[in-house]
Formats: C-alpha cells, structure tokens, sequence
C-alpha cells in the first residue's frame, strides 16, 4: 500500500480561525499478494528490454570530394617527397622493374589512414585506404618520342611519385579506388559535419622500407613534428547527399594558412613528406 | 490486511462541566503490509522471438536494385544543323560548305571533294552501304579510310551514353556541362485513384462486339482494351448497348482461334446488337458489382523529408557488367531511408506494394515531352479511331503521339509532360497514374488489369527536316528534295516496377461491430457487416502462394531486386500507322516466327 503524508503548515490557515477542517480521505486499496504481474510489467519486462542490445546501424554511404566551390572533383593526387626523392628512380626503382610491371613496383603503395582525432593518446582507427603503384597514361612515352618506343614506360626517374585518384564518372578509364571515403549514415544528420584525420604511410616494395610521411617539408623539433602528421578531412551531409572536403587550412598545432593541400578547379593536390625529426 | 482503530473519548464525557471543543488528531496513514517476496525470476530472450519483434515493427525500408537495360535507338534523328548533320539520317548525304567535302559519298581516296566518280555513292547508296547495326545500336564505321579512327563505331543520335542510367557526361549539344541524368527514380505508392476516367467510368469501356461460334453455335465476342478478368462461367453484366443489355455468363474466352484470351469474352447471345462509346461491361461477384479505377502512385516520404527527392539516389554502372545486347547493367542505391509509418493505400489499408518508378529525362533537350497510357495487343479495332470518336478515350500508348490529327488523331494520355517533379506541368504534383485495377468489395482485393505506359521521342523526329540529297553521279549531281519528317513513332516503357512489402491473407474476414480486432481499414457492407483481408506478418507463409521474405538488419527492411526494364519502339511492325514508310525509311521490325502454336479454342460443350 502507498500513502501519500501531508504537512499542512498552519500559518497557511485563517488566523483566528477555529474548527478547520480538513477532509483526509482514508482509503484502501485492494492489492494482491505478491503483484506478480505488476513485477512483471514494470520490472523484469523493462529490465529484460535494458538487457536487449540495442538496434545500431552499421550501414555505410559513399561520401563524394568537393571543391572549394562545393562542386564535384575531378581528380585527387597524392605527391610525394621522400627527403627530396620524388620519382621512382630515386628510391630505388630500376627501369626495368616500371617496365615489366615487376611484383616490387605492383606492390608498392600508400596507405592513408584516417582516425577519428589527430591525438594520438585517444585516437581510434576509423578505416584506410590503399593506393598501390600503377603506370599511368602519363606515364608513357608520347608519339614522336626520340628516345625509348613510344608507349612504353618512361624510365623510372621520370615517373613521379604521385597516385592520381580519377572520379568514376568523369573518367571511367582512371583509377578510383580511394577517391570515395565511406562512413556510417546515421552518424550525421543532415547539416552536420565530422573531421577525419588522414595520415600516409609509404610501403616501398623495392626496398622494404615503410616511411611516415608528414604534412610538412622541413624538419621540425618532435614537440612540433606531432602536430604536423595529419591532413583534415571534414565529411558533410546536407539536403543533396554526402560530401567531404579537404581542409586547406588545418593545422594541428591550432593556427591557420596554407597547408599541404592545394586546390585547383577540378583537382586537388594533397602534397606529403618524408618525417624529418630535429 | 490490519487496520488500527483509533477512539476518542468526547469532552463532555470527562466531567458535568466540560464541553465538546475541537479536537485535532495527527493520523498517519502508513500501512504495515509487505510484499510477499516472489520467486526467483527467470526470463529467456529468444533472440529469433526478438528478431521477429523488431522485423515486424520496423517501418524502414532501403531499397537498390539492378537494372538490367534493353534499349535501341532504332528512331534515331533526322537531322542536327548545330552539329554538322552528325549521327542522323541527314548526315549520310552531309557536304562540309567550307572544305566541300562529303562525308560518306566522296569515296575516292584521296577525298577530291566531288561525288563524279564512278566509285563515288548516291545518298541511298551510302545509307545502305553505312548504316549499320550492332545489336540493336544503328551507327556507323568511320568512312574515311585516312582516319586512324577507322575502326570506330559511332553510334546514331541518340546514343546509348542517351539511355544509360550513369550520368551522361557529353550531353547532346552541351560537351562542357556537368553530367546530366537520362533517368529520374523515384519510390512511389498507390495513393489515390481515378474514378472518372471516360474509359473506366460505368465499367469497362468495349472496345467491339464481333460474331464468335462456340460449338456451331453463333454467339458474341467483345473486345477489351485491357484484361476483362472473367472466366468461363462467370457473370458479366453489360450495359449501353443495343441488344446486349443485361447479365450473362461467360461461355469462352477469346477469339475462335484462341487468340487473345484475357482480351476477349465470348457470351450465348446471337451477334444481332450494337456497342457504342457507352457500351461498359462489369463483372460480378456474389452479385456485387466490380468497380474500375486507375490508382495514382505518389512520391514516397522518407526518414528526413515529406517527399523523396532526386538526389536521395545514386545509380551508376556495374563494373564489367553488361547483358547479352552489350548493353551496360547498371545499379541504385537510395540513401534516404523509405518510411511508411502512416502510410495508407488507396483503400486506406497499410502500404503493401512499393513501386520504382523510372522517369525519362530530356537529356539536355535531345528528348520531347514523355506521355502516359496503357498497352494494349494489336487489335484491329482500335486503328478506327479516327471514325470511332471513343476509342480516342482509351489511351492506347501506340496511339499516343504529338503530331495532332497527323498521322492519325491522337489519343488521348493520361499526363501529357511527365516530369519527376511538378509532374504534368502542375506545381507540386507527385503523382503518376500507376496502373488500372478491378476491385471487388466481396472479394476485398484489387486486380491489376493494365500496367501504364510511358511514351516518348526525340525532338527532331518530331519536327519537318527538308534534305536535299543526291540522286545521281556527276560534276553536277542530280537531286531530290524531300522532308525527312516529322516521325511520330517513338519510344516507349513501363515506368513502374512492383516492391511487394507486404501480402494479404488469402482470406476474407467477416466481422460485425462486435468482433474484436476489425481493422480500419475494413469495408462496410452496410449491413452491419465488415469485411477484410488480414495483412500478413512479414516472412508468414501462407503455404499456397510465394512467401513475402527479404532480409532485415540494421533497423530496415532491405529490397534488393533486378528489374529488366526495356524501352521499345511504338509502332515496329507498322500495326499502328506510326511506322514512317517513306524514304529513308525507319528500320522495320523482324518478327519472331512461332515454332509452336499454342493458342486453342476452348470447347464448351
């Protein structure tokens, strides 16, 4: 049985006042013995649906790279200077290893890793990308060439380290694996936005050799070098659909101005360095 | 249960000189009962018990799909003076007015920019000497023998990259501007209904009413403009004719020779009367007549707006995917979630069919406007419109065209400019007519009688294109002047494609205002009873039919299905009159030749 007390403060009543009154309804309610069913509905029934896991959605949705003008990109590149090495020939490559598409040049690649925060003490590994070594048309000796056959690779010293990242749409013939960044659907809701920090890795088949690469192309005390190792991507949703954007301008060590991505009308270029430790 | 009882002794009582005062007292309503500990409880989850809970309860639904195209450009245009008569039938007899060359018929090598030598060709001599097919793409080899493209095919106008559902990123006229879409999808649901149509409005309009001999026995056949759903046996009853007037019994269905079964009906009557444009039939059941309407199907809401838009979808193609024709398969995924919480049908039942609706875009101005209607089989009858005012109501789509009273007088659509957005000109409308049904009130269940149909052609088909072309060789070929058009015939498609979500029991509840568990969406027979079909669990077998299962995680429903979806031609065996005859003729159908007959009359008797 419940029972509600009262206090009934007596300066609330008349002053002077004598024989008030106060009508106290006394009641009693029927109640069964032991309520097992009022356990059940509001006790276990509820405690069996804490116990329950709860529905999450593990969907995931393209997110697609914009410009600085919010139109579709064309084309991601990723440069690389590896300590001013920035061909193949000059870490280690033959002409021979680019020509006969050998296992060393296929499997070289860049592995671009994007957490959740650019603090290393709490960060979480959200996905990556790989960006394995390919011959691009570029790549290829032109019509009229002098030296070499044309269509053929050029030597390995005139082969930059780059990864060209073509849209699938604009140019189907292009490489496009890593030009879209997938992420779970129900994280943002239309108008919101999120940061993904993006760090490289270099994996040189050839050598053996795995390189860290930072944001910056000189070298920095340590207590700087670790706020230099990220490149920022803020993925969006808005009315029309998922996005994300290369931050121009994000800096880890909090202050603004150019950084390593460079935006031009349908490209951009996200330059990476060698880790160089003062 | 323990109750104190409390006593209080008056005043007046405790001596001759006392009197009653007021007397207050501070009671405490406090129980001293307890709960009797229960026993231990135990509860088990069954995890395919909650599984089903949370499969039943959601109202989410993801959809993608793959679809698997059949397209021809068979109709291609007749001319493009903006682009040097490129890919069109102008463009065989084309003469550059600058460097005075012929594209096709100088084929003397090297090019001497005349068409006097004996190798060189006449315009109806180059046609039939490039144009060209390749599994149902007409194009052509690049002519010019100097070129390194030699070995190129150019497809005519419009080109596959027209119908592809991956964005378009060379637009007709307009190579520099963003990729453009050549198909707008959207998820629809029947929502609302047509009731007045001309062809629907008092029953079944009859198309004609014809002599059948059942078992030497002279009889009446009519014709149907969609499924009459009868069978043998059942009652039909006819009206606004003379001489058929009344209720019958279906004795065959079809024509003598068995064709078109679902179109025909045969009844015992002799083939003295008449129909006219008010001659309806209906079909009864339990003595109840059935009703006819069109249902519209409107734009879905989704988990973040009231109405889908046409950037909730993504669709593009299939890596090394395509079918048999080379035609590329491509895919969609909608990213908006589909909610159909308080969603009702157009009976007001909860939703039980989603469709994807696909509707044809202008492609950057190369298409015209896109027309509804309903297809129907070849019958004769329905080529007298231009004498028989009322078939013009049945809106035939291959006798749907712009031309006006040319080649014949159209019939009229349903919509006119369908749009995905502000549909048929009308700002905000999300509605398409979907299909044509038969309902029954003692059956409680719709049957689709006709699917609709979605029609269009290119703008220059449509329009008059005077070409001058050469007739004979020589420093000063002879030529003819001819208009190159206008076409009528063009393309046309279902647009609507069925997502079943849910099915309805296969059998009719009768309650009346006592039975619990009536739903709302129950029909009064105004006899103080209520029929209805129960709508199924999710996943519930009902042992004789397919069961309605798809797969559920993530908090939705998800609908993967492929959709063969094939955009042909009006008219491709001249049945029509939209096929264009003369010079330069439109490539004519080849018919499949039966290797087995089927058909067969049935024998009554």
């Amino acid at each position: 049985m419940f029972a509600n007390r009262y206090q009934i403060n007596l300066s609330t009543l008349a002053t002077g006042t004598t024989a008030t009154t106060i009508n106290l309804p006394i009641t009693m309610e029927y109640q069964l013995v032991d309520q097992s069913e009022l356990i059940d509905r509001v006790f276990v029934d509820v405690e069996v649906e804490k116990a329950i896991n709860p529905i999450i959605d593990y969907e995931k949705v393209r997110f697609l790279p914009l410009n600085l003008s919010g139109n579709g990109l064309e084309t991601i590149i990723y440069t690389l200077d590896l300590s001013g090495a920035t061909n193949y020939g000059a870490i280690g490559f033959s002409d021979d290893d680019i020509k006969f598409n050998k296992e060393n040049f296929k499997e070289t690649f860049l592995n671009l890793s994007f957490y959740d925060t650019d603090n290393p003490l709490t960060q979480t590994l959200i996905s990556f990308v790989t960006l394995f070594s390919e011959i691009k048309t570029t790549d290829l000796l032109p019509i009229g060439t002098n030296i070499g056959i044309p269509g053929q690779p050029k030597p390995a010293s005139q082969i930059p380290l780059t990864y060209v990242l073509d849209s699938p749409i604009l140019k189907h013939r292009g490489f496009a694996e890593g030009y879209h960044l997938y992420d779970y659907k129900d994280e943002l809701n239309i108008g919101d936005f999120k940061y993904l920090y993006m760090r490289g890795t270099f994996k040189n088949a050839k050598t053996g050799k795995s390189i860290n690469l930072m944001v910056q192309n000189n070298a920095l005390p340590i207590d700087n070098l670790v706020h230099e190792l990220y490149t920022r991507y803020k993925l969006v949703r808005t009315t029309t659909g998922f996005y994300y954007e290369i931050d121009d301008s994000y800096h880890g060590d909090g202050t603004s101005g150019p950084n390593n991505v460079i935006y031009a009308a349908n490209t951009v270029t996200i330059n990476l360095y060698q880790i160089k430790a003062l | 249960m323990n109750t104190d009882r409390i006593k209080q002794r008056l005043s007046v009582e405790n001596s001759k000189k006392s009197v009653n005062t007021d007397v207050f007292l501070k009671i405490n309503v406090e129980s001293n009962e307890r709960l009797l500990p229960t026993d231990e409880i135990n509860k088990i989850v069954n995890a395919g018990d909650r599984f089903n809970v949370e499969r039943q309860r959601s109202k989410y639904y993801r959809i993608l799909g793959t679809i698997n195209p059949t397209i021809s450009n068979a109709l291609f245009n007749l001319n493009d003076p903006l682009y040097a008569d490129l890919y069109t039938w102008a463009g065989f007899n084309y003469r550059d007015p600058n460097t005075l060359d012929y594209r096709f018929l100088d084929t003397s090598f090297p090019k001497d920019q005349d068409v006097s030598d004996l190798s060189d060709l006449v315009y109806s001599q180059a046609i039939n000497k490039y144009l060209k097919e390749r599994d149902g793409w007409f194009g052509y080899y690049e002519p010019d023998i100097s070129k390194p493209s030699l070995c190129n095919y150019f497809d005519m106008e419009p080109k596959r990259e027209r119908f592809s559902f991956a964005p378009d990123i060379n637009p007709f006229h307009s190579s520099q501007s963003l990729p453009i879409k050549n198909w707008e999808l959207s998820i629809t649901y029947p929502s609302d209904s047509d009731t007045t149509h001309p062809m629907i409005i008092g029953g079944l309009l009859i198309i004609e009413s014809i002599p059948a001999i059942v078992a030497t026995r002279s009889m009446t056949a009519f014709g149907m403009s969609c499924l009459h759903n009868l069978s043998v046996g059942d009652m039909v009853k006819i009206t606004g004719t003379t001489g058929y007037d009344g209720e019958h019994v279906v004795v065959r269905t079809g024509l003598d020779n068995g064709d078109l079964k679902p179109y025909y009906f045969v009844i015992d009557i002799q083939p003295t009367g008449t129909t006219s444009g008010n001659s309806r039939i209906k079909r009864m059941f339990g003595g109840v007549e059935s009703q006819y309407y069109f249902r519209k199907f409107r734009k879905i809401k989704t988990r973040n707006a009231s109405v889908i838009e046409t950037d909730d979808y993504e669709a593009y193609t299939l890596a090394f995917s395509e079918n048999v024709y080379g035609d590329e398969i491509s895919q969609f995924v909608f990213n908006e979630d589909i909610d159909v919480t308080d969603l009702i049908d157009n009976l007001g039942r909860p939703l039980s069919e989603l469709y994807l609706t696909i509707i044809k875009t202008d492609s950057n101005g190369l298409f015209g406007n896109v027309s509804s209607g309903i297809e129907t089989p070849f019958i004769p009858d329905l080529n007298t419109s231009s004498t028989n005012l009322f078939l013009q109501d049945i809106p035939v789509i291959n006798k749907i065209h712009n031309g006006g009273i040319l080649p014949f007088p159209s019939h009229t659509p349903f919509e006119s400019d369908i749009t995905i957005d502000n549909n048929n000109n009308i700002p905000n409308n999300n509605e398409f007519y979907g299909d044509l049904v038969e309902y029954n009130i003692n059956e409680v269940k719709e049957t689709v009688l006709a699917d609709v149909s979605h029609r269009f052609n290119t703008l220059s088909r449509e329009t008059a294109s005077s070409l001058t072309y050469v007739t004979s060789l020589g420093a000063n070929p002879l030529t003819t002047t001819i208009d190159l058009g206008p076409r009528q015939e063009g393309y046309i498609y279902k647009p609507h494609h069925l997502i079943k979500i849910r099915e309805f029991s296969n059998y009719v509840e009768q309650g009346d205002q006592f039975t619990e568990g009536v739903p709302s969406y129950a029909i009064n027979l105004g006899d103080g009873r209520y029929l209805w079909r129960d709508i199924l669990d999710i996943g519930f077998n009902q042992s004789n039919g397919e069961v309605i299962d798809y797969p559920f995680l993530n908090g939705c429903h998800y609908m993967y299905d492929n959709y063969c979806f094939s955009v042909r031609r009006q008219d491709p065996f001249d049945n029509w009159a939209l096929y264009y005859s003369k010079f330069p003729a439109d490539p004519i159908g080849e018919r499949m030749t039966d290797k087995f007959t089927t058909n067969s009359s049935e024998d009554v008797c």
